[in-house]
């Protein structure tokens, strides 16, 4: 073995990725204080690297994410662990209610829009009460049974326990993008029939497809009134909602990621 | 004391306490993490929240099958990756950025908070050395080597977050370490160290 080759090694043999090349890289170490140089070094400045050492912590940082923790606490009113798809129709319901409240002509002007058209009418009152007292709307109107408060209830049948777990597990290895708002999980069965949704809502996607996981992620935008006919079309499917991660009301548009899995 | 996990639990039982003492556990990492990859530390303190809220909705995510620290580390480096991102295409620049010299000068910022002169040992000299090195690099390189060095993240995670294949994010790390190694055999100081590890 030349100095050449060993230097190149030297990446591969600090990173533990020599195989049967080790043996001949070591000798080539003995002999050669050049190149035993090169490694030794190398490996300090990295290990240097591993050891930086923790900053002090501004003052007010702990404030501000406990502050915003606790608004996390009071923006959702319940446990974090909500994957039902009762919650849909929670979210249909309060993204609607939000927009009516913050601008009622901003809807009225969307009459050509076709998931208004369709929608039922609400009375204002009670949209507000289903924004500010959520489950006590869907508890009065018999949609949620008292006991079942930690998860907001379930509104269509319990999800199949494999499509769940396909999910929970996907969602864990997704990519955490900053600006997603919703997350769904599907199965991927469905992936045609969502893509034809999304063009018939006139949606431009992105398709991103992880072997190893067997996952495909869907991203896109969309207006809240487009969210509702999605958030419609996606409980008819039998659809989990994984995760909600802004208060609707800060945003025009809303980024949102379907996870399709495989049951 | 109660482990991560332990915390986890109680935390999943609903205990929100629990959350909050595990985040004072890993503040400072959390923090660090991202002023490394960010070289700014108005972007880390921002970011930095950002990761704790993330943590707070994803915490149920989280499969015991690895450390927390390493999970952790997975959301910190996605999350300074997006800054990143963003950071470009809106082209933000800070004038704190324009901090190096040949030889390793630190940028004013922290060398009057970090550095107390009568209390300079030389193991943190190396490492303000070390920090002043990374950030001369490019961003590109500099969120690679933290990931492989600092965070000690697999090069199949590194791939995964950067959605990159794994023979992109080798090579990727191979010419990130030649650019810190050149800078660093300008510094004489970094050069008196590695000899008196050498000997």
């Amino acid at each position: 073995m030349d100095c050449k080759q060993c230097i190149e090694w030297i990446d591969l043999a600090i990173d533990e990725e020599l195989d049967v090349q080790e043996e001949r890289f070591l000798q080539h170490l003995s002999i050669c204080p050049e190149c035993k140089k090169e490694y030794e070094d190398t490996k300090y400045i990295l290990q240097t690297i591993r050891m930086l050492p923790d900053m002090e912590v501004p003052d007010g940082l702990r404030n501000r994410w406990k502050s915003a923790i606790q608004e996390e606490r009071n923006s959702r009113k319940i446990s974090p662990w909500w994957r039902k798809r009762g919650m849909h129709i929670f979210m249909g319901l309060a993204a609607a209610a939000i927009l009516f409240l913050m601008n009622p002509l901003a809807m009225l002007n969307r009459s050509d829009d076709v998931a208004f058209r369709d929608a039922p009418v609400m009375d204002s009152a009670v949209m507000e009460e289903a924004v500010q007292e959520p489950e006590d709307a869907l508890l009065k109107e018999g949609v949620v049974k008292p006991e079942d408060d930690q998860t907001m209830g379930i509104m269509a049948a319990e999800p199949s326990d494999p499509l769940m777990e396909a999910c929970d597990s996907a969602f864990g290895l997704a990519s955490f993008e900053n600006d997603i708002d919703i997350t769904y999980c599907l199965n991927v069965t469905q992936q045609e029939a969502l893509e034809s949704f999304l063009k018939d809502q006139q949606l431009a996607y992105s398709l991103i497809t992880d072997l190893d996981n067997k996952t495909t992620t869907l991203s896109f935008v969309m207006t809240p009134s487009q969210y509702e006919a999605l958030s419609e079309w996606l409980i008819q499917q039998g659809s989990l909602l994984m995760a909600e991660d802004r208060a609707m009301e800060a945003s025009d548009l809303i980024e949102v990621q379907i996870l399709l899995v495989e049951e | 004391m109660p482990s991560d996990i332990e915390l986890i639990e109680q935390f999943s039982n609903g205990d929100h306490d629990a959350f909050e003492l595990l985040i004072v556990r890993y503040e400072a990492k959390i923090y660090s993490t991202c002023y490394y990859f960010l070289k700014n530390k108005e972007d880390a303190e921002d970011v930095a929240q950002e990761v704790i809220i993330k943590l707070y909705r994803k915490l149920h995510t989280y499969r015991k099958e690895a450390a927390f620290s390493t999970w952790l580390n997975y959301i910190s480096a996605n999350a300074c990756r997006d800054y990143l991102r963003k950071k470009k295409r809106n082209q933000v620049y800070y004038l704190d950025e324009d901090i190096q010299t040949k030889d390793g000068h630190l940028n004013r910022e922290i060398a009057s908070e970090d550095r107390l002169p009568d209390e300079v040992t030389e193991q943190k000299e190396l490492q303000d050395l070390l920090q002043v090195a990374l950030f001369t690099l490019s961003d590109e390189h500099r969120q690679i080597l933290l990931m492989r060095e600092y965070q000690t993240l697999s090069y199949e995670e590194i791939a995964e977050i950067l959605e990159l294949s794994i023979g992109t994010v080798k090579s990727r790390i191979y010419r990130a370490r030649q650019d810190l190694k050149a800078y660093l055999s300008q510094s004489e100081h970094m050069q008196e160290y590695l000899r008196q590890n050498n000997n």
